[in-house]
């Protein structure tokens, strides 16, 4: 036991002052450049490749920001093979005054940090490259009061936009202390007149989709009453086709089992004298489907253009923009033999607190596999017992997904019964709402 | 040893002792320009404590294939050399020394890990059926040699700091108190460059 207690004490007498040596040594750092030897490795690699970048242009400077805002500078360079790349994440970005604005030093997020009028509050923002070559762009941190803003088109900047392309309106805006802020849409709002079909952001960006040439006014509004309006012409005759992707490749035929679910995308192509690339169209194609008991489509929303196969069969996917059609034939193989409908778990009741809300998922049950569908996105859905805005709003959320579901918000003052039902092929389901107040 | 510690000390009394609050730039320096000294700190330490200097001596031979992980490219330069320890109670007190044997290339650039020393404190678990696997934490000097056209980089610079490994050890079952080891350590790690390596040696237990 001695003897052990000896070897105990002395490999603890051993290791502590060992220890003590280690961290002391740890401690310090050591004499070599890692970073400029690691600069170097990466400048080489560039040499070699011939991917080091000859010169590069900064985009989203000369802007006007307030406290608080966050702005993404983005830069795009050209190496020595001519080939153009996003050279964003691989520059060095550092901001001039940091009690202005700061900028992350890999990204180029500007995070403007405090209003000044202070030479109208503008910071320069340097990029610079591994090899050294750097580019200057300002930004303006101020809460000056706008005072003009122009209206202009991104591309083409004159002339028609192609119809279904994706096409941009930024602004051109003038503040009160002399401050130009270019090709911004911060702090616009945007709206687009009723007699056009046209839909626009408040990022700018403008989806269309009329078969034939349309104006539609633009409008801009800002703070301070600062308003101003840009014609803007929508053009289909330049577009040539129209095709259903699918995973990123052109599909004629997509073969589906069962309560499958996939998402379909759109491209369109130009006359070849106008471009030769392709382009996606996802934002103004409009999806129909030939047999929607076959297959159920999501037509708007995040998940605009997924197919979920609800019953064995043939049917057509058709997405149309601009007066052309782009179509892919389905094939739903699998079984659907339908046992019954149910709301949630089949309860016949169900209660809902004033200003509350719950949700309601259809399900349909099969015999066959798979035994158990999502169809809430589907069905016929009727709300009986008073009129929908006086006792409950509904709405169909998570379109698109297996946890579609429709929500229901009671109102805030009134009490009081609904039955919704559903209806799904040839199967009605329906439930009690009472509408009661929170205990 | 008690004496030559002292001595020592006594020389460096000027910039050990009364440059009082010792800069951290100034520690580092010194600490990292006498290894012997902290090599004598570190044995004498043990000397004090008494009875550290203890029953199981070894020595090996160590061959490893590096890894030097820098600006998104590696490396990998070989080294080789010698290992010495003192075990006791399943803890050992061990010296590294290795030298190129060698070099790589990064495109034109050429990496030669010139040599590296290293103390560790090894922690040992029991043998068992022949095997032992041992963790090893300590500190490593590892000088880098890079040379390259003008345009690149050309120097040789040392990279110190902690190093740690891991080990398997298993004892040859005809040749006593040999065992043969296959390890993984890092020699060296800022947030640009990391030198590791794989070992595969040979221990004689005296």
């Amino acid at each position: 036991m001695q003897n052990i207690k000896n070897l105990t004490s002395v490999s603890y007498a051993y290791i502590g002052p060992l220890l003590i040596c280690v961290t002391l040594l740890s401690g310090c750092g050591s004499d070599g450049d890692s970073e400029n030897l690691a600069k170097a490795v990466k400048l080489e690699a560039q040499r070699q490749n011939g991917t080091i970048i000859e010169k590069f242009e900064v985009s989203g400077g000369q802007t006007r920001l307030t406290k608080g805002d966050t702005h993404q500078l983005t830069a795009m360079g050209t190496d020595s093979k001519g080939e153009i790349r996003d050279i964003t994440t691989e520059l060095i970005w550092s901001s001039g005054d940091e009690s202005i604005a700061t900028v992350n030093e890999k990204t180029g997020l500007v995070t403007a940090i405090k209003n000044t009028e202070e030479n109208q509050g503008i910071v320069v923002i340097t990029a610079k490259t591994i090899n050294d070559i750097a580019r200057d762009v300002s930004v303006s941190v101020s809460d000056e009061a706008p005072e003009n803003i122009v209206l202009k088109q991104v591309s083409p900047e004159v002339g028609s936009i192609n119809t279904c392309i994706d096409a941009r309106i930024t602004g051109d805006i003038t503040y009160q202390d002399g401050y130009q802020s270019l090709n911004t849409t911060r702090g616009v709002s945007f709206s687009v007149d009723d007699n056009s079909t046209a839909i626009i952001n408040d990022e700018g960006d403008i989806f269309t989709s009329a078969a034939t040439t349309e104006d539609s006014i633009i409008r801009a509004s800002m703070a301070n009453n600062v308003t101003s309006t840009l014609v803007v012409t929508a053009d289909p005759n330049n577009l040539s086709n129209i095709s259903v992707v699918l995973d990123e490749e052109p599909i004629e035929r997509i073969t589906m089992n069962v309560g499958e679910r996939l998402q379909v995308n759109a491209q369109a192509t130009l006359l070849a004298e106008v471009s030769e690339d392709t382009f996606d169209i996802d934002n103004s194609v409009s999806w129909t489907i030939t047999n929607n008991t076959r297959v159920g489509l999501t037509e708007t929303g995040d998940n605009k253009g997924t197919l979920f196969a609800l019953q064995p069969g043939v049917v057509q996917v058709q997405g149309s923009c601009g007066g052309k059609l782009g179509s892919a034939t389905i094939e739903i193989k699998g079984e659907a033999d339908i046992e019954g409908l149910q709301i949630n778990e089949g309860e016949d009741e169900l209660t809902v607190g004033l200003d509350d809300s719950i949700t309601l998922t259809l399900s349909a049950n099969y015999t066959s596999t798979p035994s158990t569908l999502n169809v809430t996105e589907f069905a016929q859905w009727l709300i009986d017992g008073g009129t929908e805005n006086n006792l409950i709003n509904v709405e169909l959320v998570e379109t698109g997904t297996d946890t579609a579901n429709y929500k229901i918000t009671a109102n805030k003052n009134t009490t009081g019964t609904v039955v919704i039902s559903a209806a799904y092929d040839n199967n009605e389901a329906s439930v009690r709402i009472n509408i009661e107040v929170a205990e | 040893m008690l004496t030559t510690v002292t001595h020592l000390l006594d020389a460096h009394k000027d910039t050990v002792y009364h440059q009082v609050p010792l800069k951290y730039e100034q520690y580092c320096h010194y600490m990292n320009r006498f290894p012997l000294l902290v090599t004598f700190l570190g044995i004498s330490l043990l000397a004090i404590t008494n009875k550290a200097l203890a029953d199981s001596p070894y020595i090996g031979i160590d061959y490893m294939l590096t890894d030097i992980d820098i600006g998104g490219e590696n490396a990998k330069p070989s080294i080789a050399g010698l290992r010495a320890g003192v075990s006791n109670n399943n803890i050992a007190f061990e010296a590294q020394y290795l030298l190129s044997t060698n070099t790589d290339n990064i495109y034109r650039m050429e990496f030669d890990l010139e040599e590296s020393k290293a103390l560790y404190v090894v922690f040992q678990s029991d043998t068992m059926q022949g095997f032992r696997f041992d963790v090893s934490l300590g500190y490593a000097m590892n000088d880098l040699a890079v040379t390259g056209p003008a345009e690149t980089y050309n120097g040789t610079e040392e990279y110190s700091g902690f190093s740690w490994g891991v080990s398997l050890v298993q004892q040859l079952p005809y040749l006593d108190n040999t065992q043969i080891r296959l390890g993984y350590q890092s020699l060296y790690k800022d947030s640009d460059l990391e030198i590791t390596g794989i070992a595969l040696g040979l221990t004689y237990q005296f």
